[in-house]
């Protein structure tokens, strides 16, 4: 009888671990940061594309407000004596690239211009990085009938989605309506969301825009890239152009620079000889230092085919890099294009403070 | 004390544990070739219980003891063999030492395998974020918005859709019952070949398809593509089924004037702290990566700056090298917590070792020839 006692404790530590060993799941319950703020106009792309792009910008005072839904996050017209003298839209739709191209070939047809082959709206609207997203812009103009309306669109590819800027103005206020949708262009900002959250685009790129020289393609850019652009010329390997953005000052030029002569088997320079090698171009965005290095200079291992012309712009506590490298023949050849591309260069600052 | 502990301490019991882990290593030898390895680790090692859904009946029970359970049981019986055979002699203490490391060593495998999550999210430079993705378990999320502008997020853990659970809350107007969770599935069109008696969804995107399972991914736990069928109702009527899909976007509806969606995804799991990817350099030679992180109070001042690989907050963060196509880098955060605990335990059984073996040599020497 003791004997059948003394396994008891046994027998209940033993169905307490199992009764604790049930691992009972649970529902979760919690609150986030919503991700679908109407006001706002964001949306949530799956975590695995990317993340979250809410915005948000400030419409001009004389625009008037006509309403907003799901999916026109936006609605504005500035009227006068004369009537509606524009309507700006702005919306948020899931949007690939040939969406994109069908919609400015529709803005197009709607004023009476021809549609444009896909690969040639590429070079028809003008390219940027703003906020970390791909930015398009088209300016939709029949100068045949100067006094058709007048088209803006603007557009930020948000992975899957795409938010389009649209502007509709009459000929005859187009000016100032073009000067107020660009207001609304430049107050755009990504919408801060607090708590518990989601992924969140803080401190983008700030916006840059430049003009794209002939023959120089655009490619998609891998980060820390901003932008991709390759030369081809047949029988010679790719020269290949980048713009980056480093949160250093001027104190690590030389580092990088003596980094890149590296990769070309160049021997290191010290800060006096890279003083001798710069040259100051000065522009509407400000003075570049440039440097071009490479190609027919002797090396300890000989002669290589590749040159290097890097250009620094100092604006604050960053330095925007822009290198050109590739073919010595052919960097040599389309080195103006390169100061040309330098000089067309102008940052959303600038254009906020004009 | 010790005489209640006895039964336990029996060797009988120690071999009958040792046949219960010997059955469950040929069962998870057999079922790896079905399941894949890691769900067969899964489901019969990381787990107290293996479940069995009977679907005659629709009920989901415990058929046999799983590798916690089955460790547990050893911490219990080893810890029944320190009360009952411990004495003060170097012999005595060395078996006791052995009996505390193997504790040790079990235990922490339970608590770091228990407590461990590992989390992946895509990130680019200049993002920031506060959960990843459990590479190990997905989630059902129905997330409808809250009273003071938040998402309010009701998330049905993997072992209760692998279960299928009715599910209740004071805060829903309807239940919720998951069913016939797949682990890893396509969907197929509707045809001539719908084989028969195959659950079917009425709501949404589920409403011309059907899920089929297939063979379990071998490339990895998150590989999988899992689909689950969720029916909701309420005591009046039933609201619909939907046919949850993992590579699908949540699916939304209206019910009663509230927006809800519902969404099959990986589990998510939040951090005390924000990872923020500062900046990639991909230039040849050279790759810089750069992650701060951001205590609660989200303020500048609270950010670490920190390399690639760095221990903060008791979590390992890593950025993966490559790049893929949406310019995006995976960021592993791990937390793993006794990882270094199984060290002491395996130098307590060492030295228990040598006291028993030293003492045992000591002995022989001692005890007199035999003539």
């Amino acid at each position: 009888m003791v004997q059948s006692l003394r396994i008891y404790p046994s027998i209940i530590a033993l169905a307490l671990l199992m009764a604790g060993g049930c691992s009972h799941s649970e529902l979760e319950v919690y609150e986030v940061a919503s991700s679908s703020s109407l006001s706002t106009g964001s949306t949530k792309t799956n975590s695995n594309q990317g993340g979250v792009v809410a915005l948000e910008w400030s419409a001009p005072e004389e625009w008037t407000p006509r309403g907003s839904s799901a999916l026109l996050r936006g609605h504005y017209e500035s009227n006068s004596a004369k009537g509606v003298q524009s309507e700006t839209t702005i919306s948020f739709t899931p949007c690939t690239a040939g969406d994109r191209a069908i919609i400015v070939n529709e803005n197009r047809e709607s004023i009476g211009l021809p549609t444009l082959p896909f690969d040639q709206l590429d070079i028809y609207g003008k390219r940027s990085q703003r906020h970390g997203l791909e930015a398009l812009r088209y300016h939709i103009e029949n100068s045949e009938n100067a006094a058709s309306k007048k088209i803006e669109l603007y557009m930020l590819v948000a992975g899957t989605h795409t938010w389009i800027f649209r502007l509709e103005a009459q000929s005859q206020a187009a000016k100032v309506e073009m000067e107020r949708f660009e207001s609304l262009i430049t107050s755009i900002s990504p919408v801060v969301q607090r708590g518990r959250s989601n992924i969140i685009p803080k401190g983008g790129t700030p916006y840059i825009s430049f003009a794209i020289p002939e023959d120089w393609v655009e490619l998609k850019p891998t980060p820390p890239r901003i932008t991709t652009l390759s030369i081809k010329k047949p029988g010679l390997p790719a020269a290949d152009f980048a713009i980056l953005l480093f949160n250093e000052g001027k104190e690590t030029h030389l580092a990088n620079l003596n980094k890149w002569r590296r990769h070309l088997d160049l021997s290191d320079w010290k800060e006096h000889q890279a003083q001798i090698q710069k040259t100051i171009i000065q522009t509407q965005s400000g003075a570049y230092d440039l440097y071009h290095f490479g190609g027919q200079e002797p090396s300890s291992e000989g002669i290589r085919g590749e040159s290097v012309i890097i250009a620094f712009l100092l604006r604050g506590k960053k330095t925007w890099v822009f290198r050109f490298q590739g073919d010595a023949l052919l960097i040599d050849t389309h080195k103006n294009q390169f100061i040309e591309l330098l000089n067309s260069i102008s940052f959303e600052e600038d254009m906020q403070s004009k | 004390m010790k005489v209640y502990f006895k039964p336990v301490s029996a060797i009988n019991v120690l071999i009958g544990a040792l046949c219960v882990s010997i059955l469950l290593i040929l069962v998870i030898t057999v079922e790896q070739q079905r399941i894949g390895q890691s769900e067969a680790i899964r489901v019969y090692v990381n787990s107290f219980f293996v479940f069995w859904n009977f679907k005659s009946i629709g009920l989901t029970t415990p058929v046999f003891p799983g590798g916690y359970l089955v460790m547990a049981f050893f911490i219990v019986v080893f810890l029944a063999r320190l009360f009952t055979s411990t004495s003060f002699t170097v012999s005595g203490i060395g078996k006791a030492l052995v009996n505390i490391g193997l504790i040790v060593l079990l235990g922490s495998y339970l608590y770091t395998n228990i407590s461990k999550t590992e989390t992946q999210a895509l990130l680019k430079p200049g993002e920031r974020l506060n959960y990843g993705d459990d590479v190990h378990a997905f989630e059902v999320a129905l997330v409808t918005d809250s009273e003071n502008e938040n998402e309010r997020v009701f998330a049905i853990p993997q072992r209760m859709l692998e279960r299928s659970q009715t599910i209740r809350h004071d805060d829903l107007p309807f239940s919720i019952r998951v069913d016939d969770f797949v682990l890893n599935s396509i969907i197929r069109e509707r045809d001539e070949s719908l084989p028969q008696n195959t659950r079917l969804a009425d709501q949404d995107k589920g409403d011309s398809v059907y899920s089929t399972r297939i063979k379990n991914s071998k490339l990895g736990y998150k590989n999988n593509t899992p689909s689950v069928y969720v029916i909701l109702f309420n005591k009046e009527e039933s609201i619909g089924t939907w046919l949850l899909h993992e590579a699908w976007e949540p699916q939304r509806f209206e019910y009663k004037n509230k927006q809800y969606s519902l969404h099959l995804r990986a589990r998510r799991i939040y951090y005390p702290f924000e990872v923020r990817f500062e900046s990639f350099e991909a230039s040849p030679g050279s790759t810089l990566l750069t992650t701060s992180l951001i205590g609660d109070n989200i303020q500048e001042s609270n950010s670490k700056e920190t390399v690639n690989g760095s221990n903060h907050f008791g979590y390992h963060i890593f950025l993966e090298d490559n790049l893929d196509e949406n310019q995006a880098s995976k960021v592993f955060v791990k937390r793993i917590p006794g990882k270094t605990i199984p060290l002491y335990a395996v130098a307590l059984i060492s030295v228990g070792l040598i006291l028993i073996l030293g003492s045992s040599q000591v002995n022989r020497k001692a005890s007199p020839p035999a003539l």
